[in-house]
């Protein structure tokens, strides 16, 4: 008896681990979710715009924000990066750092925002692109850890004479009392104080460095309410050749100064927010050499590049064209002088580039073969205000010759800050694992360029994507998109293009054959609308079904190898008692079921 | 033989109040049973009275209504024997009939000697507005109440505790716009996800009636969480649109599906975002105000809260901008607001919440508020903030009080609005005595939920802090002079006049210990060192005496505020003496020709 409670007791203690390490692992991933590029301040002088990455490993969000600024008089620009959140103020939220070649920034006339990579990891890049060459700052997060890792690797089209990167920091605190700020540095060599003087400091001794205001403490409750914490600094042991620290009385700046043959380095940031002055200290001590040798040790390359040569071992299997072989090889290639040979010694931010580009060919080629002997149907929707209305998942649940896998991705709208959605294919390999992506009332917009595209040439390669209206979509969506505006088979006279109609009018099937069981649908039922888009099927789109004197309700179209379909008509309006909104048809889900499974491009019946 | 005679002397001390009956007399409980009256209604006053000796006492009680600093209405008068650790209670009813604002209840024992040996004093009020008698504040989440004896048990005693004449329901209505009036009989209230049901809320506002308070809805221009989904859904044409053609407003749809199946067990404050109806379009008003009707009718609110402003640069659901003075505009839709509820619900309020017009924050919007008036209540909302910062400019303690005066004299009294300020909850009582005091001395309220110091005083006084007739002089220094070698006392910015029907006038003077810093602290643990005998000597107009001068010490300790003061005049000055100021006295002082 006893050894039973004894088994039974042990078995709830592993259930307990068990549980415990799984829900640790499930909360150590990383997700990422962007606000695309948002003008937040226009004048006649400046713009300025910002472009937001909020990176969650389950311990800390880390919001890594791009700003944009333009002064048009001055025909000068400046782009940068910070780590705006949690804590605005310590590594700059507009802008943690100036990388300057030969004495000039560097951080002029082009930037990008991208995701590198979620899951295991989080890593955002920030993208420099300009006279002076290719500059690329990879921001990396790591599960259970709270500090930022930071490389940067340069690709200069100059010669280098000097590199200095500074660092910009503003101690717990953007505030003053009285006017007065205290910002003190802590290091190897000491308390730094002096105000506006460079310190020089041993950089073979010097490898850690504590921010913090003396003033602003959270420590000190009067003036929590200002203060965000205090921060971190940590060097590999591979650092600069020179440090210089200035201490403003508003900005500290660390100034990094590299061998100008280095194309590569890295740092490590933390940020103790909302932590006192000597608590956050004690606890920096206790986990710099930590992160020091985390910073020495880890891979900055995209663990799809790590892991491609295995995975590559297995597109084998499937028949591919010559084209496809080609750049197998020449993949191969790339993948095995990675990380610092061949193309990749001279230019490694392009070799990257060109290698993850190849990679996402070699996926596509992998995912035509391969999608048409898939058993389910895939399904990812983007849901903005409404969606409920549309019962996607519903429909889903009714496609059932196959089996689906049903996602979400939400959508949100702030009118301080821009809009996002809570996720997102970041790579081929994501949207290789879609059959189709539902809009369901999200706007374009919210993509941003890069994942527009993507969108886009997975549509175009055999993807199959369903639009369906309301206040966020068509003339609402931004439908001038390069990428996806010409996908559509509706063109929309732009924003405010949604009208109310004066009586419901009744939906009629019009080309009916051309998905398969629309015809036999309870279409007695009289399902109607109340409220349309103003738009109009594009030239070779078909419209399988119309309302009123002859407006679309649903039009499809083929992109390339994908198929594209736009319901028109919001699920709005308050109906009289006598009238069937086409939403509350009771053959709806039905409807778009069978709408789901053209899209899909999936045989009516399974073989 | 003489340090027995000591000991004797310290036992006789020491046994002397237990043998003497008198000395353990005192009245346990003054009760009115509302806070705030109307007159013509009848009250029932309680008061008991212990004897907690073991000798019986016999002796008179009375009780009366203190008014202004003069009046005396008594209530009852009795020949009392109470035996040894007995209690009497004193139930007595009367028909209201007195001037507007702050009275006392007080209850008076008399020995056979004719020595006063108990007394007490609680505080009520009379007159309709009730934003300008007492203490305003929130609540939220009630759903929990399943009687109106329960509500009161666990909230409205404590809001009696602190005086307060008016408790608004913040945002606890399922949508706010287009779903202020329940369709379900319990729910989760869209903008803060509060848990609210019609039992509870009917039991708050039963129990708060009961009480004398008033109790007032929360609206404003947004609609929220899945019952703003469906207002926009449902009508696409009600709402305000930005440039890119979608609803104004924000939401986040991982929220919003949370939110359709949250339950108790998952339950999650917080709003999932919301739209905005098109105030500018007549049907949008005439819904708006057919919801708050409806819903102010089910549960008996007594007025409304607007928060905000209602028009903006924005688009109707064609693309049309809205054009015009959009004061003009918002001061329209306050005035169709305002007749229609008051035609419906007589005796309703409104109250808006406030820009300051001083300070660079928020639209200047001085035809909305001068529509909003009189006997509106205008709330000053983020003033909340600003004393945290010590950027702002309002942190600093001679900004924040002409700051205030300013918005006061500006835009409160003038339009005959009862000011009232964000609310704070700081640490630290000492920078609450302050603030509160410099509120009340500056003619404006405050506005929170903590109990505080002069709550029960403010409102007693109430006719020399908020009545509408009072003006706040520009300078105090040009008719008064405080003898203030060190500087440590604030009276030029806080003096009211008010013209008597006799031809005379009422000066009150305030004069305020200043705390210790120039800055505000919420966390301040030091308190100033209390000023004595301070003389302040008034300059009267030619031809004119001074009739009286009283003096009100908030601070003074029992409820004892009130002292007469006996004048000195010399020519056409009168001098007084003030024996301390702890925080905040003021003196008023009636003069005529």
């Amino acid at each position: 008896m006893r050894k039973e409670i004894m088994k039974h007791r042990w078995s709830c203690v592993l259930r307990v681990i068990a549980v415990a390490v799984l829900g640790v692992r499930a909360r150590s991933q990383a997700t990422i979710s962007e606000r695309p590029l948002w003008t937040w301040s226009k004048t006649e002088e400046r713009i300025a715009q910002s472009h937001t990455m909020t990176i969650d490993n389950g311990r800390v969000q880390f919001l890594i924000k791009r700003c944009i600024q333009l002064w048009f008089k001055l025909n000068r620009n400046h782009h940068t990066v910070g780590w705006a959140g949690p804590n605005q103020a310590n590594w700059y939220h507009s802008g943690l750092f100036e990388l300057r070649i030969n004495g000039r920034s560097v951080n002029v006339d082009r930037s990008d925002l991208r995701i590198v990579e979620s899951g295991e990891r989080g890593a955002v890049d920030f993208l420099l692109e300009n006279k002076f060459g290719r500059f690329r700052t990879r921001m990396l997060i790591l599960p259970k850890s709270d500090a930022l890792y930071i490389e940067w690797t340069l690709e200069p089209k100059v010669e280098v004479r000097s590199i200095e990167l500074r660092l910009m920091n503003f101690p717990g605190s953007f505030a003053s009392l009285d006017r007065k700020r205290k910002r003190d540095v802590v290091s190897p060599d000491g308390v730094a104080t002096r105000r506006n003087e460079p310190y020089p400091c041993d950089p073979k001794k010097c490898w850690w460095f504590f921010f913090r205001d003396a003033i602003f403490d959270y420590a000190v409750p009067e003036l929590r309410e200002s203060c965000y914490g205090t921060s971190g600094l940590v060097l590999p042991s591979s650092g600069p050749e020179e440090i210089r620290l200035y201490l403003g009385n508003y900005r500290v700046m660390p100034e990094l100064i590299y061998e100008a043959s280095v194309r590569r380095f890295r740092v490590a940031l933390i940020d103790y927010f909302k932590m006192g002055n000597k608590e956050s200290l004690k606890q920096f001590e206790t986990e710099r050499a930590r992160v020091r040798s985390i910073l020495d040790s880890v891979g900055f390359l995209p663990l799809r590049l790590v892991r491609a040569p295995e995975r590559l071992e297995e597109s084998s299997r499937f028949g591919l064209s010559e084209k496809a072989r080609a750049e197998l090889a020449r993949l191969r290639t790339l993948l095995a002088e990675m990380p610092e040979r061949g193309r990749w010694a001279k230019e490694p931010v392009t070799a990257e580039n060109d290698t993850l580009d190849l990679l996402d060919r070699v996926e596509k080629a992998v995912w035509l073969a391969e999608k048409k002997g898939r058993s389910t149907i895939a399904v990812l929707e983007f849901r903005c205000l409404h969606a409920e209305l549309w019962g996607v998942k519903e429909a889903i649940s009714k496609v059932n010759r196959y089996q689906t896998a049903y996602r979400v991705s939400h959508y949100a709208e702030y009118y301080w800050k821009g809009e996002e959605i809570s996720c997102c294919p970041l790579s081929w390999g994501e949207w290789s694992k879609l059959d189709i992506v539902v809009l369901s009332n999200v706007p374009f917009s919210v993509f941003g360029a890069r994942r527009a595209k993507a969108l886009a040439g997975w549509v175009r390669l055999g993807g199959g994507l369903l639009i369906l209206g309301g206040t966020h979509s068509f003339g609402q969506s931004g439908m001038d998109d390069p990428a996806l505006g010409p996908l559509l088979p509706v063109t929309s006279k732009g924003a405010f293009d949604m009208r109310p109609l004066k009586k419901p009018e009744v939906i009629q099937l019009v080309a009916g054959d051309s998905i398969a069981g629309l015809a036999e649908l309870r279409w007695s039922a009289k399902p109607s609308v109340l409220w349309r888009h103003l738009v109009s099927a594009r030239p070779g789109a078909s419209t399988i079904a119309l309302f009123g004197e002859r407006a679309p309700f649903l039009v499809i179209c083929g992109r390339d190898q994908g198929r594209v379909a736009a319901v028109c008509a919001p699920p709005y309006g308050e109906p009289a008692i006598s009238t069937t909104p086409f939403w509350s048809w009771h053959d709806w889900s039905n409807f778009l079921a069978r709408l789901l499974l053209f899209l899909s491009q999936k045989p009516e019946h399974k073989n | 033989m003489k340090k027995v005679m000591g000991v004797s002397i310290l036992i006789g001390a020491i046994l002397c109040p237990l043998l003497s009956g008198e000395s353990k007399l005192s009245f346990t409980r003054l009760w009115p049973d509302k806070i705030r009256y109307l007159n013509g209604e009848s009250a029932t006053f309680e008061v008991r009275l212990k004897n907690s000796s073991k000798e019986e006492w016999r002796g008179t009680v009375y009780s009366e209504i203190e008014s202004l600093l003069t009046l005396r209405t008594p209530v009852f008068r009795k020949t009392v024997t109470l035996g040894p650790v007995e209690e009497e209670v004193f139930v007595e009813k009367m028909t209201i009939k007195l001037p507007g604002f702050g009275h006392a209840l007080h209850a008076v024992a008399v020995s056979g000697k004719g020595e006063v040996v108990a007394e007490g004093r609680e505080v009520i009020c009379v007159g309709r507005w009730y934003y300008n008698l007492g203490r305003c504040i929130t609540f939220f989440g009630v759903r929990k109440f399943k009687s109106p004896e329960e509500a009161y048990e666990k909230l409205v005693k404590k809001w009696r505790k602190i005086y307060v004449t008016c408790a608004e329901h913040f945002s606890g209505t399922p949508g706010v716009w287009a779903g202020m009036t329940p369709k379900t009989d319990e729910w989760y209230s869209g903008q803060g996800g509060y848990p609210e049901g019609i039992r509870g809320e009917k039991a708050v506002v039963e129990s708060a009636h009961r009480n004398g308070i008033a109790v007032t809805v929360y609206a404003q221009t947004g609609s929220y969480g899945p019952i703003g989904e469906e207002f926009a859904r449902a009508h696409p044409e009600m709402l305000v649109y930005n440039e890119r053609g979608r609803p104004a407003g924000w939401f986040n749809m991982a929220k919003m599906d949370f939110f359709r199946t949250m339950t108790e067990e998952n339950h999650k404050f917080g709003t999932a975002g919301g739209v905005v109806p098109n105030v500018a379009l007549p049907e949008v008003q005439k819904q708006g105000v057919d919801d708050i009707i409806a819903c102010s009718r089910l549960f008996g609110y007594d007025g409304v809260r607007w928060d905000g402003d209602t028009f903006g640069a924005n688009y109707d659901v064609f693309g049309n901008k809205v054009k015009g003075d959009i004061d003009e505009l918002n001061a329209r839709w306050v005035r169709y607001m305002e007749e229609r509820l008051m035609s419906e619900i007589p005796g309703y309020t409104i109250n808006y919440n406030y820009h300051p017009q001083s300070q660079p924050e928020g639209r200047k919007l001085p035809k909305t508020y001068k529509e909003m008036g009189p006997n509106a209540y205008i709330l000053w909302e983020s003033m909340r903030g600003h004393y945290k910062n010590p950027n702002h400019p309002l942190n600093l303690w001679a900004n924040f009080i002409e700051g205030v005066r300013a918005e006061v004299n500006k835009y409160a009294r003038p339009g005959g609005n009862f000011q009232h300020l964000g609310w704070y909850a700081p640490k630290s009582e000492i920078h609450a005595n302050h603030t509160q005091a410099i509120y009340y001395a500056l003619g404006a309220h405050w506005d929170s939920w903590i109990k505080m110091k002069y709550d029960a005083v403010s409102m007693r006084y109430g006719y020399y802090l908020w009545d509408l007739r009072l003006r706040n002089a520009n300078d105090a220094g040009e008719f008064l002079q405080v003898d203030d070698p060190e500087g440590r006392l604030w009276w030029r910015q806080f003096a009211q006049e008010r013209a008597l029907q006799d031809g005379g006038r009422e000066l009150i003077i305030h004069i305020l210990n200043k705390p210790l810093k120039e800055r505000q602290s919420g966390f301040e643990k030091d308190a100033p060192p209390v000023q004595h005998n301070v003389r302040a000597t008034l300059t009267l107009k030619p031809g004119e005496r001074c009739l009286s001068a009283f003096l009100v010490n908030p601070d003074a300790k029992d409820r004892k505020w009130q002292t007469k003061l006996t004048p000195r005049q010399h020519g056409n000055k009168v001098t007084i003496t003030i024996p301390f100021i702890e925080y905040w006295v003021f003196v008023v002082w009636k003069v005529r020709k």
